[in-house]
């Protein structure tokens, strides 16, 4: 479980989160919403510990990873938790093998074959293959989401965080990526907590929704009360009527 | 006035401060990633190509257009009064001890230093070493130890070539400058030739390969956002780089001589 407690994070003078309150339930799809700017990549950034808060706490499994040492993120957290990136964030020198290989090389003493037969495996799982001596340049921005994904799971994480997984995506690619969102978490019973502002993946994978607005967790609700939660500026955003939100 | 002035340049202190704080604890961090060596041994083969054998031909270029100029130029200085071999001894010596080392590390700050530092802000500016950390992966141990252990090797190693194609070079152009024959530049620069000098070339040239290396890698992992960061990191880390080993040359040179 991960729980937020008054998360405030400022930029200069800028502040971000201004007291983020908010509660991730384990084997669920979670997903933030909110307009751009919002500081939802920032959040996300918060719970794997690649930022630090200024006040307030993150716990993850009763681990207060605001106060962790980088080495002891990488020993207790990063070990159960991934994080797939808005841009992908592919290694571009490595081929695919070796960007999902990578991690597997350093933190698991593995054969060679085991790592291939895991590659494999990760690669099928996001309904790809053959690709494994291409470089990222060589692929579509579809299929760098689902590697980013295969890379991501490579460890088996018990979390999986997502920063808007279909932002920039057609339609169909956008679908595909909603779906595998889907299956892993039913499927390696990850949970997954998903930011994003695109309102029809929200209704499709989400098992509850929170908003953050103005630095805060204005929304969390289940996702049977998507339509009906009475919260004015929520309402408004998932309707499309940014104008009235801003 | 007074307070303008002050706050003007406290501000400018600290963060000349701030900065040499961070380049001191990345380096720091590098060497302890040096028991880290046997995991990254592929990265570390890597970044010796890079470094070594794709700056070897800009190297061999600059060292043998530097050689014959300084055959030339040595050639129509001496006078009538003094004996030709000398040119020999005086050829060995410049080369040697200060153009060599210099001239080797400025070639590949521009080359390999440039490139380091534009990848290594690219990777920032694409989240690329975000990911890393996200899969515990320390970015130093994979980024920075290899190119500081490839430099290392790689940048003395070049610093050899160079001397040798560059003295070469000086031969060449010092029998057409002033008709010196072979024997006659062997016999001058054994008679200018200390054992000392050929660790202090080499001294020279692995403390500037160090510099420029951690100098570029901090420059690229410190890159501020988009196109126009990554380009003033790549500037900044040829900039500081060329700044430190002219410095620093002098330094070992008062030193060391």
């Amino acid at each position: 479980m991960i729980i937020l407690k008054n998360v405030h994070k400022s930029f200069g003078n800028k502040p971000v989160l201004e007291g983020v309150d908010l509660e991730l339930q384990e084997k669920q799809i979670s997903t933030i919403i909110g307009m751009s700017g919002t500081g939802k990549s920032v959040l996300l950034k918060h719970i794997i510990g690649l930022l630090r808060p200024d006040t307030g706490s993150i716990i993850v499994d009763d681990l207060p990873i605001a106060t962790m040492r980088e080495d002891e993120l990488n020993r207790k957290l990063r070990i159960k938790m991934s994080m797939v990136f808005q841009e992908s964030a592919l290694w571009d020198s490595l081929t695919i093998f070796e960007n999902i290989a990578l991690a597997l090389r350093i933190h698991r003493h593995l054969t060679q074959k085991e790592i291939s037969r895991l590659i494999h495996e990760n690669l099928e799982l996001v309904d790809l293959k053959d690709i494994e001596n291409a470089y990222p340049v060589e692929l579509s921005g579809g299929m760098k989401k689902r590697v980013g994904i295969a890379r991501a799971i490579a460890i088996r994480p018990k979390y999986l965080l997502y920063d808007e997984p279909t932002a920039g995506l057609d339609p169909v690619n956008a679908n595909i990526i909603n779906n595998l969102i889907l299956r892993l978490n039913r499927e390696l019973s990850i949970t997954s907590v998903v930011i994003t502002h695109d309102i029809s993946s929200v209704s499709k994978i989400a098992d509850r929704i929170a908003m953050l607005h103005n630095g805060k967790i204005i929304v969390d609700i289940s996702k049977d009360r998507m339509w009906t939660c009475d919260n004015s500026t929520y309402l408004n955003f998932i309707k499309g009527h940014v104008g009235e939100v801003s | 006035m007074i307070r303008n002035f002050l706050e003007r340049y406290g501000r400018s202190g600290k963060t000349f401060f701030t900065y040499y704080g961070k380049i001191t604890i990345m380096s720091v961090q590098s060497f302890l990633a040096f028991r880290k060596i046997p995991t990254y041994q592929p990265q570390i083969v890597d970044e010796f190509i890079v470094i070594g054998r794709r700056s070897f031909p800009i190297v061999s270029l600059t060292a043998i257009f530097m050689g014959l100029v300084l055959g030339v130029q040595i050639g129509t200085q001496i006078s009538s009064m003094t004996p030709r071999y000398v040119e020999g001894g005086l050829v060995l010596r410049a080369i040697l001890l200060e153009m060599g080392p210099v001239i080797t590390a400025v070639v590949i700050a521009g080359r390999a230093g440039a490139g380091i530092a534009s990848e290594l802000g690219t990777m920032v500016v694409t989240e690329q070493v975000d990911a890393l950390r996200t899969m515990a992966i320390n970015p130093i141990e994979i980024l920075v130890m290899p190119r500081l252990v490839a430099g290392i090797f790689a940048i003395p190693a070049l610093t050899i070539f160079s001397v040798t194609f560059s003295i070469f070079a000086g031969f060449v152009s010092t029998k057409f400058a002033i008709n010196l024959d072979f024997d006659g530049f062997v016999k001058g620069m054994r008679m200018a030739f200390h054992g000392h000098d050929v660790f202090i070339s080499l001294f020279k040239s692995l403390i500037f390969g160090i510099v420029l290396i951690l100098l570029s890698c901090f420059w690229g992992l410190n890159s501020g956002k988009g196109a126009r960061g990554v380009g003033l990191a790549t500037t900044s880390a040829v900039v500081s780089s060329l700044i430190a080993i002219f410095v620093l040359d002098y330094i070992i040179s008062a030193l060391l001589l």
